[in-house]
């Protein structure tokens, strides 16, 4: 009897461990990147992280890239004692956490090509200070990306939690919109982290530093490129400063310098010369990259057309502006078309959705805004090796203005419908490379736009299409549409009187109903 | 199958009669009514984004006691009452197989364990009407969290039927359920604490964070985020822990 007990807890004790086997095994399948998920139920997919970031987190591994992620968080200290510094403690605790969740994420998509390291100065002291003297961090509450390639000297970047990641509201700015007693203490409106940590690892993932040449000498504003008046340039040098690009000044007199990734003609006034032709034509023709950014002006004499470049890459401009009829829902009984008012010459736009440039840009509806702006046309037929391809048009309420009794464009619109039709307002061409003379040769693009859209006014609407312009025309595809979460932060609004309500129906109500129900039961079972 | 639902009628009949459970239903009540209360009047003052509510209301003390002490209680007289009354040889000799027996006592208590829930969601639910709040909250981030809730408490009374079918004294199982219920809920985190570089190896890392059901709940499932291999990870540990009590109720049978 004991030997067939002993047997039976034997047998008990061996598929018991062939049961744990199982179950470490199916977790195991089920924990390979190919056969697990995420789901994402949270309010407004705000966990979700952009394809663009999971792609190149998948992508890690096959390029032998490892990603590392230090955290440098300051210790919780006492409790502050006045109610701003305890709310700032509150939102770092909540940044915090926020970056925590969404590394968790990176290395969900990452894999073993993705590490999290959380130095605690609590903790292994001596790791501590080994890490922030090699990343030489001085402060806390800050994020180091570094980035390890084969061949290559490891690079970081140092991201901080309340600069970079989230977007603090101080409280003179606002509105308190609770009737509660309330104080004044600042607000975390929005989570950047995505944003910041994916651009600073897609930028450490490129090496070197394109440049990007301006040539102002044809334009009204030769100084565009550090002007910070409205029709300067200045926002759009910052912007691909932070992108790792740096921008120089060019004189096309001695051609285009050997380093140049992108030449950007913003706002020609002045047709180019048969030289500056030559020269930029050359450029392209050997591989290079151009930007025009033609726009219109009052002045007719600037309103150059594409003149013999235009030719040898198949395109024209026209000379009067583009409006487009754009619904009026403030003026009753007006007739379409916004007659009388200037806001036809802001034109929103139709993009590509199967170019590089547009097509996220297409997928999420992103809205763009381009002012003074010009007709694109093709020429006809297309000279030899030249690909063209639109990239943004109007909507098919497009026209043409004409000028008034007093030489000023007309805000009214056409009444004739065959002078509505889509128009076209930025194309790329992609040019066939002459050999070079080491016999290799490379295709040259250049990305034309008719009107304004990256000014210092413009760039604050089209930021990301700037910037997917240049990211594209300097072969950085994997930079392409950098977006992080949509957060829109929503607040409770609770009067005195809703609060009683709930704090009642909670605190008494509820647990009562239980109670009443308890009792009954107990009623019952004693009766029968 | 008819064994199971013949196990789970009677034993969910047991529950919904006894004053325990609406004694554990009226102290959770109270204590998260208070909790749930403060939440909102904190998220008012200080201006919190209100899609965190939901989020944070299984963030609260109330919780930790449904994780942490009613599966234990509710489980731990599954068997060991049986044994202790001696009512056991009357179910053992029953037309009604062993893994019958521990699917229909296992079910019913996770199904009673869904009932007390049930009304937390009711309530959320109550909260965004007119009278109340008069706004609407984000019941994604809700769903998940109760799939993530009956997910664990699932695992977790599966090892409180296993501690049950060991003994015939109900405090013991309820104590060594109530240990194993911290110990999963905490030690990972110690362990990672402690561990010091071993704990970043990413082997050893993937099964500390698979473990770690505290820190998932809240930064996975909590947050409205599904991982599946989380799934696996608590039926294969349900599947396990009942496996376990069928071997043990069996096994006893022999003894």
């Amino acid at each position: 009897m004991r030997l067939r007990a002993l047997g039976m807890w034997t047998n008990l004790l061996l598929s018991s461990v062939l049961m744990l086997a199982v179950w470490v095994l199916l977790v195991w399948v089920g924990s390979r990147p190919a056969l697990k998920t995420l789901i994402d139920l949270s309010p407004q997919q705000r966990a979700t992280i952009d394809q663009v970031t999971v792609d190149l987190l998948k992508d890690l591994p096959r390029q032998s890239i490892e990603v590392e992620f230090h955290l440098f968080f300051e210790p919780m200290g006492p409790e502050p004692q006045d109610a701003f510094q305890q709310q700032r403690a509150r939102i770092m605790a909540r940044l915090r956490e926020l970056t925590e969740v969404l590394l968790r994420q990176y290395v969900f998509h990452g894999g073993e090509s993705v590490t999290v390291e959380n130095h605690a100065p609590f903790g292994d002291i001596a790791r501590y200070r080994e890490a922030a003297q090699r990343f030489g961090v001085t402060q806390g509450d800050v994020v180091v990306v570094a980035v390890k390639q084969s061949g290559r000297p490891p690079r970081h970047r140092t991201l901080s939690l309340e600069g970079d990641l989230g977007v603090v509201e101080v409280p003179e700015m606002r509105q308190r919109p609770t009737a509660l007693p309330t104080p004044q203490v600042p607000v975390l409106k929005d989570f950047k982290g995505e944003e910041a940590l994916s651009s600073a690892l897609k930028s450490l993932l490129v090496q070197g530093t394109p440049t990007v040449y301006f040539f102002s000498g044809n334009s009204g504003n030769t100084n565009q490129m550090t002007s910070v008046v409205p029709d300067g340039y200045a926002q759009l040098t910052r912007l691909l400063d932070s992108m790792g690009l740096q921008c120089r000044e060019v004189d096309l007199r001695n051609g285009v310098p050997k380093d140049a990734s992108v030449v950007v003609v913003p706002e020609p006034q002045r047709q180019f010369t048969e030289g500056q032709v030559r020269v930029l034509h050359d450029y392209v023709a050997h591989g290079g990259r151009l930007v025009l950014n033609y726009s219109w002006s009052g002045n007719s004499d600037w309103n150059i057309g594409a003149g013999e470049l235009g030719k040898l890459f198949g395109f024209e401009v026209g000379s009067r502006p583009v409006y487009h009829l754009i619904p009026d829902a403030h003026t009753p009984g007006s007739t379409p078309g916004l007659d009388g008012n200037p806001g036809v010459g802001k034109l929103d736009l139709v993009m590509n959705p199967n170019h590089p440039v547009t097509l996220r840009l297409a997928r999420g509806m992103q809205n763009l805004q381009f002012d003074a702006a010009r007709e694109l046309v093709w020429t006809d037929p297309a000279p030899a090796g030249v690909r063209r391809e639109p990239l943004l048009t109007t909507g098919p309420w497009g026209w043409l203005a004409t000028r008034d009794g007093q030489g000023f464009p007309s805000y009214t619109a056409p009444r004739s419908q065959s002078e509505f039709k889509s128009r076209m307002l930025g194309a790329a061409f992609e040019v066939d490379g002459t050999p070079a003379a080491d016999g290799k040769k490379q295709d040259g693009i250049v990305v034309v736009f008719t009107g304004v859209f990256c000014n210092n006014v413009g760039v604050g609407i089209n930021a990301d299409l700037a910037a997917n312009v240049f990211n594209w025309l300097c072969e950085r595809r994997v930079l392409l549409d950098i977006r992080g979460s949509s957060y829109v932060a929503r607040y409770l609004k609770v009067q005195q009187q809703q609060f009683d309500r709930v704090f009642w129906f909670l605190v008494l109500a509820v647990p009562a109903a239980f109670l009443a129900g308890g009792l009954f039961v107990f009623w019952r079972r004693r009766s029968s | 199958m008819n064994g199971t639902l013949v196990t789970l009628k009677k034993e969910l009949f047991s529950y919904c009669c006894s004053p325990v459970s609406y004694l554990i239903a009226v102290l959770f009540y109270l204590v998260r009514g208070f909790e749930v209360a403060s939440i909102i009047a904190y998220f008012a003052n200080y201006q919190i984004d209100q899609d965190l509510l939901p989020t944070s209301c299984h963030n609260l003390t109330s919780t930790q006691f449904m994780v942490i002490l009613v599966p234990a209680i509710l489980t731990m007289r599954c068997f060991a009452e049986e044994r202790r009354t001696g009512s056991i040889e009357t179910l053992m000799t029953a037309p009604v197989r062993d893994h019958g027996v521990v699917l229909g006592k296992w079910l019913a208590a996770v199904t009673f364990y869904a009932l007390l829930w049930l009304p937390t969601v009711l309530l959320l639910w109550a909260l965004t009407l007119s009278p109340f709040l008069d706004t609407d909250l984000a019941f994604g981030p809700v769903f998940a969290s109760y799939l993530g809730m009956f997910l664990l408490s699932s695992m977790l009374m599966a090892f409180g039927c296993f501690a049950s079918s060991l003994t015939d004294n109900l405090m013991l199982a309820a104590i060594v359920a109530v240990l194993f219920n911290l110990c999963l809920l905490f030690l990972p985190r110690l362990v990672r604490a402690n561990l010091g570089v071993l704990a970043e190896q990413y082997y050893v890392a993937q099964l500390l964070d698979k473990f770690d059901v505290s820190t998932n709940f809240a930064q996975w499932f909590a947050r409205g985020l599904i991982d599946t291999s989380q799934i696996w990870f608590f039926a294969g540990g349900t599947a396990f822990f009942l496996f376990l009590t069928v071997q043990s109720f069996g096994a006893r049978r022999v003894a």
